[in-house]
């Protein structure tokens, strides 16, 4: 049964305490950028060198400047949606996650790009065995903290949410990879964007579990 | 609720008791007068509590009423749907089979009577009016499936629309 609602009112009003704002989406999401990056990029030198003639590669190889372009953009779009999703009639789910997604696509698109247009065979220089897998572990943690820095406020939309917040995670040491494992563009598709997808999928599925119910 | 927020309990209870008729406003004018007065109350009670559990979320640079109204439609169709499995627990096979017709008493629910009729049908019999799956299957003479096929779908539309609409 119902109580009453002006007895509601005066219990909420009663119990009325500051809380700490949250901080806007845009620095929010910049936050979480520079947090994630640094995990990464340091779990990432931890477990091995960068690629060798990497900074020449940058120099001379626009679509590899493109490629390391498109897999930043995709992570900063997805965890700016996500920052924006966690706030009540900021965003909409499926028109928050588009331009994460496309821009996702566009990356692995990209990769197809470069194997019809390559004419130089892939070089093997600073291949790690175990690439996938980084990529899985270094998610992890960006992962736990765009999903903590959403359960604090109320995302409406929990899959969503979730599925952000794992492009975001799953983008970053991907591109990582990109920098410090063998540059061949469907290794790149296969070893790299696959389990920053797999991230992804976990995250939407991992959301409705892990964020609160508003 | 700027004012509100930081800490005048007095401003917040009149902001909440003015927030209640606005969202109580709100429910009126989308689902009708509703025969059931408790549905009415529960969403403008659960309205309330979610605005004063999320109020950190609001930013003050930015419009109220957007953030307010997500809250609001998310918090109607929660309820709806968490209404079908409550109503499922309540009712035994002896409550009196409904006779009137269901899409009576919907004055002015504008978002009801923009369904087809099939959808706001199974609406109206399992949600409003408090039968279970298994009776508004037998009034409509259709499969349980099919009615919670119905309910389903007919749900999904009402959230569209809602998110849809432009702001009251």
């Amino acid at each position: 049964m119902t109580r009453p609602r002006a007895e509601l009112i005066r219990e909420l009003a009663a119990e009325l305490a500051p809380r700490r704002r949250l901080a806007r989406a845009g620095a929010a999401a910049l936050g979480w950028f520079a947090a994630a990056a640094l995990l990464v990029g340091a779990a990432t030198l931890a477990t091995g060198p960068l690629r060798p003639g990497l900074l020449r590669q940058l120099a001379t190889e626009p679509g590899f400047g493109i490629d390391l372009l498109l897999g930043a953009l995709a992570a900063g779009v997805a965890v700016l949606g996500l920052m924006r999703l966690r706030i009540p009639g900021l965003a909409n789910g499926t028109r928050a996650a588009l331009p994460a997604l496309g821009l996702f696509a566009a990356w692995a698109a990209w990769q197809l790009v470069e194997v019809l247009s390559r004419s130089a065979p892939a070089s093997g220089l600073g291949q790690r065995p175990g690439c996938v897998f980084e990529v899985l572990l270094f998610a992890l943690a960006p992962l736990a903290l765009a999903l903590w820095l959403a359960r604090r406020a109320a995302p409406l939309q929990r899959a969503w949410t979730g599925l952000l917040a794992g492009v975001a995670a799953g983008a970053l040491p991907a591109l990582a990879m990109q920098l410090g494992c063998r540059y061949e563009p469907l290794h790149a598709l296969g070893f790299h964007l696959a389990p920053a997808l797999g991230v992804a999928l976990a995250g939407a599925l991992l959301g409705p579990f892990v964020l609160r119910r508003v | 609720m700027a004012r509100a927020l930081d800490g005048d309990r007095e401003v917040y209870a009149r902001l909440m008791t003015e927030l209640g008729g606005v969202v109580e406003g709100f429910v009126r004018s989308r689902f009708g007068a509703l025969r059931d007065a408790e549905f009415l109350e529960d969403c403008v009670q659960e309205a309330l509590l979610t605005v004063h559990r999320v109020r950190h979320t609001w930013d003050r640079r930015l419009p109220f009423r957007p953030w307010l109204f997500a809250i609001v439609r998310h918090k109607v169709i929660d309820l709806l749907r968490r209404r079908e499995v409550r109503r499922g627990e309540e009712l035994t096979g002896d409550e009196p089979a409904h006779e009137s017709d269901p899409a009576a008493g919907l004055d002015g629910a504008r978002l009801l009577l923009a369904l087809e009729p099939a959808y706001r049908e199974a609406l109206v019999l399992t949600k409003l009016e408090g039968c279970s799956l298994e009776e508004a299957a037998t009034r409509t003479g259709v499969s349980t499936g099919a009615m919670k096929t119905r309910v389903h779908r007919a749900l999904r539309m009402l959230q569209k629309r809602l998110e849809a609409e432009e702001l009251p």
